[in-house]
């Protein structure tokens, strides 16, 4: 694993295809995520044509524990940083979940970084049933488990996590929640303003899952960015863990892969 | 760990380096715990790897044997959950067919 310091914090970061003048960084999402969602089927077929870049965000997977600073402003000067310290100029920016806040915030601050993006289920930033999701769902380990049952049966083995596994994530979960300030800062987020949305004129694929409650998110980015289209997946919000081949196939025809058998690619 | 370029590696001497590279990934007091790394060892119920772990896990088997296994390559023909029931046995016979 390669530690990357940025500012005062080291992030966990894996860079496949180095030497490719064109890069695409992934963003996962909170809570269970982790470069990992993105590095066993969507990170290589990227490679194949691209300098793919992952990387742990704070507090979690292997990136340092920091306190503060999870506002959408503090975590794209991250990414910002991080382009900077891998001398990358420009870049496609595929985000899922919350990482998708993220990608818009760093696109809308930082547009001449931005070539394409690629938004898998984004949900609605400043929406109340995200919150009090996070909030009441995450955060107490019962309504967790309840959480867990709603997903489905696939999602769920994946999750069945070992003691040792649930002992670490809930110690995660629980420097999160009580000692950073993640949650203060998410309920302090404001909704994007449609306006400075609108001057995001970026080609953008917003992949959202059939059965996901995201789509009005989706539907109102499409409506404010003509160069946007919506393809859906098979699945839920989590489609890039149910369904990870069909996400990968969707990003390699956006940026213009040739699509090939994954048994095919050689990284 | 350094990386090694000797081909013609016996079962056991691939045992031995992913033992090494288990033991620095899960920690030597869980390693404690489970005793004993196997071939019949399974990556999420006995060594109970999480897919960031497996991740650390595959950059230090690249590391070590380096472009001749194609590590990340055969991970990548896998899913999730075929990944999790993967047994060192497995990986061990992996890297036997590719350097051997």
């Amino acid at each position: 694993m390669s530690q990357l310091r940025i500012g005062k914090i080291s992030l966990n970061v894996q860079q496949l295809n180095i030497n490719c003048p064109d890069t695409i960084i992934l963003i996962h999402g909170l809570g269970y995520g982790s470069l990992a969602m993105w590095y066993f089927n969507i990170a290589p077929a990227l490679a194949r044509q691209y300098r793919v870049v992952m990387y742990d965000l704070k507090s979690h997977g292997k990136s340092d524990q920091v306190q503060d600073g999870y506002d959408l402003i503090t975590l794209s000067n991250e990414l910002a940083m991080l382009m900077r310290a891998l001398h990358i100029p420009t870049a496609s920016i595929v985000g899922f979940s919350f990482g998708t806040l993220i990608a818009i915030k760093f696109a809308e601050r930082f547009p001449q970084k931005v070539n394409k993006l690629a938004l898998i289920e984004a949900p609605y930033v400043g929406e109340q049933h995200t919150v009090s999701f996070l909030v009441n769902g995450l955060y107490n380990k019962s309504a967790m488990n309840e959480y867990r049952k709603t997903l489905d049966d696939k999602m769920q083995r994946i999750l069945s996590r070992s003691a040792r596994q649930i002992e670490k994530h809930d110690r995660m979960f629980q420097y999160l929640f009580d000692k950073s300030t993640l949650m203060r800062d998410l309920l302090s987020e404001k909704d994007f303003d449609d306006n400075k949305l609108k001057e995001i004129d970026k080609e953008t694929l917003l992949l959202n899952g059939d059965k996901s409650s995201h789509l009005p998110t989706a539907k109102r980015l499409k409506s404010l960015w003509p160069k946007s289209q919506i393809v859906f997946v098979t699945g839920g919000h989590d489609i890039p863990i149910i369904s990870p081949d069909e996400v990968r196939l969707h990003l390699e025809i956006f940026f213009g892969i040739e699509v090939k058998n994954i048994s095919a690619i050689t990284i | 760990m350094d990386r090694i370029d000797n081909l013609k590696l016996s079962k056991e001497e691939i045992l031995a380096v992913l033992a090494v590279i288990i033991t620095e990934v899960i920690g030597d007091a869980f390693m404690f715990k489970i005793g004993e790394i196997k071939t019949s060892s399974s990556f999420a119920s006995d060594l109970e790897l999480d897919s960031i772990e497996i991740v650390e896990f595959s950059e230090k088997v690249k590391s070590h044997y380096g472009d001749k296994i194609n590590f990340h390559t055969w991970l990548s023909t896998m899913d999730m959950e075929q990944i999790f029931r993967l047994t060192v046995g497995d990986v061990v016979k992996h890297i036997e067919e590719c350097l051997n």
